[in-house]
């Protein structure tokens, strides 16, 4: 491979690395910590596999049919089909962003102890103004790579020393050692979180964004598997800290303060303000992929000219989508809506619409108008088919798993 | 760009309409995207004959598809608000060209209505703000 | 509620530490009390079993002691903090064992 190559594949590893944490991610990883100690650390091993195999496959359907996966689903299955995940994932969207710019409010609140809602529209304004005048790639890269400091989990959790044995007999699928309606709630919250809709939409939108093509099929390969793979291993540092530092006192998570803790644990005063910091870089990295991609839909579902790396003048009904995004998902902060009940939720619905997003991707990802040569092979295709039915139990199990466990 | 657009198919060259036509990104003389394919439009003619003589765009033709009285509803909010005021724009079929996965439109789409959202929000409102370009 | 009791004591010690700032452990330590308080005016309108009137007594214990670390906290007094928040384990332990023996029945 040559040099620019390379350079491009660890630009995408580090990217991956840096933005895989989300409001989600983190809050879902500290509640099974703080609640389980290792015991769920199996589900995000599961998640993490099929989010690879996923975004590869959607980056792979970009770069060789030039079509978003948006846009595909509509055109293979017709707008009658189409209108219902769409409408779907704009609840979710609303939903989740305004949970994403919670999670900033909620790191400015912990560094400067002013309350959560009076920085909703300031981070409004900070999260649109960068949309506005920034381009895909500097957006892309220069949060994720400012997410890096997210690694402190990782440092955090080998600092406490861990169980190791603990730590391992955690890979392994178990049932709930108590609290069972809880355990379940959180594991298919964490699979919720992982196995996003939005990675789907915009992985394939942003691949069109930087022209990939055929030639760039290996690097999608191993920015999947690389940079997927060691981002969750700072979700796993989540879980691991949370689990040595909050579930001995037996503090369970209900507001993201306590989850502060987790890095005061091994690091003292400097954890508390890597914690802010790292909870304030990812969810505004994730508000920025929030945003963009709802614009990216409503463009995609529509046929409109579409594309962050254009000037707003020349994609003036995708910029006013994601404008409407961002304003409408700020009020759920400005009323005062608990950031992390508001994440938790959207992470169960996003599970229930699953099925919807994820079941489309295996006859796409066969179509050879679409992908050519380049179609699943019988791995790929057994992996969504598990996929696909992993979310249809999700789907069926996560409102009632929120009201018994939730 | 006039000379990189299709020829048009051979006599006797079948189209699959819904599959390959219907929901495809639109695509114009100059490689704008310029909508999808809402609808199809077929005439019976005195002999017998169905010939399909265009292709349509809009959104309330689209959720016809889904919901008549829902499509008739946007259509009336389109007429009230709208900048196509809820029109529904016919593409003659002569125009059209299926290249597989878009369908290219024998047209410069600015000059229709295909964009006229585009163009309105670009200048009502786009073009006000700084940083727009 | 329990795990309320726990996030104020742990705050409580990083607090005295340095660890934390005074903001934080405010926000904290308020919103401990104030779950401790809606947690004993729950109990108190249940049917008056004794377990039930021990948690009570237990949890306003709790919300009052939280409340005055809170203002010797909001007084930058390290000493006194330290003080009122060695206590809190023992309310902790008594809450844990009377919430254990519920479950157990």
């Amino acid at each position: 491979m040559k040099a620019g190559k390379v350079l491009q594949v660890a630009l995408g590893v580090l990217t991956s690395i840096g933005g895989f944490l989300d409001v989600g991610a983190i809050a879902t990883a500290a509640d099974a910590g703080a609640s389980f100690r290792f015991e769920l650390l199996w589900v995000v091993l599961v998640g993490t596999i099929c989010v690879i195999f996923l975004v590869e496959m959607a980056g792979r359907l970009a770069a060789v049919s030039k079509h978003s996966y948006a846009d595909a689903v509509r055109e293979r299955f017709g707008f009658q089909f189409y209108v219902w995940p769409i409408l779907a994932e704009f609840v979710v969207d609303f939903l989740v962003l305004g949970a994403e710019i919670g999670g900033v409010c909620i790191a400015l609140q912990l560094l400067t102890g002013v309350a959560f809602q009076w920085w909703a529209i300031p981070v409004a304004l900070a999260i649109w103004l960068t949309a506005w005048l920034g381009t895909f790639d500097f957006i892309e890269n220069s949060v994720a790579l400012l997410g890096l400091v997210t690694l402190a989990f990782v440092a955090g959790a080998v600092v406490l020393h861990p169980p190791w044995g603990e730590v391992a007999k955690g890979f392994i699928p178990s049932g709930a050692p108590h609290e069972p309606a809880h355990y379940w709630f959180i594991a298919v919250s964490i699979m919720g979180a992982l196995i996003s809709p939005y990675l789907l939409y915009f992985y394939s939108s942003g691949a069109i964004e930087d022209g990939w093509g055929e030639k760039d099929l290996t690097m999608n390969r191993l920015v999947a598997g690389v940079g997927m793979g060691f981002g969750s291993l700072v979700q796993m540092g989540v879980l691991m800290t949370a689990a040595m530092v909050l579930a001995p006192h037996g503090i369970r998570v209900d507001q993201y303060g306590q989850i502060a803790l987790t890095l005061v644990g091994p690091f003292g005063e400097w954890g508390y303000y890597l914690f802010a910091v790292s909870l304030g870089i990812t969810c505004f990295g994730a508000c920025m992929e929030q945003a963009l991609e709802t614009g990216f839909i409503v463009s995609q579902a529509l046929g409109w000219n579409w594309g962050e790396s254009k000037r707003p003048v020349e994609a003036a009904r995708f910029t006013m989508a994601y404008t409407l995004s961002i304003a409408a998902s700020t009020l759920l902060m400005v009323v005062g809506i608990d950031p992390l009940k508001l994440t938790l939720f959207s992470m169960a619905l996003t599970a229930v619409m699953l099925p919807l997003v994820v079941t489309p991707l295996l006859v796409i990802m066969n179509d050879r108008h679409y992908l050519g040569e380049h179609t699943n092979g019988w791995l790929a295709n057994g992996v969504v088919g598990l996929i696909i039915g992993l979310t249809f139990v999700m789907a069926l199990v996560a409102i009632p798993l929120e009201y018994l466990g939730g | 760009m006039a000379d990189d657009f299709p020829e048009p198919p051979e006599n006797g060259t079948r189209l699959r309409l819904v599959r390959d036509v219907l929901d495809s990104q639109m695509v114009d003389r100059k490689q704008c995207q310029s909508g999808k394919v809402d609808g199809i439009v077929a005439e019976l003619r005195d002999d017998g004959r169905l010939v399909i003589t265009a292709i349509e765009n809009g959104l309330p033709e689209a959720v016809r598809r889904v919901s008549p009285r829902v499509g008739d509803w946007i259509a009336a909010l389109g007429r009230r608000w709208g900048v196509r005021k809820g029109e529904v724009y016919r593409i003659p079929f002569a125009r059209v060209r299926n290249t597989g996965i878009d369908v290219r439109i024998d047209l410069d789409a600015a000059a229709t209505p295909l964009l006229a959202w585009e163009r309105w929000l670009r200048e009502h409102v786009v073009r006000r703000i700084p940083g727009a370009g | 509620m329990v795990s309320w009791a726990a996030t104020a004591e742990m705050v409580a010690q990083r607090w005295t530490a340095g660890d934390v700032p005074t903001a934080y452990a405010h926000n904290t330590l308020t919103k401990g009390a104030q779950e401790a308080r809606r947690a004993a005016a729950k109990l108190g309108q249940a049917p008056a079993a004794p377990v039930a009137r021990e948690a009570q007594a237990r949890y306003a214990e709790l919300a009052v002691r939280l409340a005055r670390i809170d203002a010797v906290i909001a007084d930058d007094d390290g000493r006194a903090a330290a003080g009122l928040a060695a206590g809190l384990p023992a309310i902790r332990l008594k809450l844990d064992r009377l919430q254990s023996g519920c479950q157990a029945r």
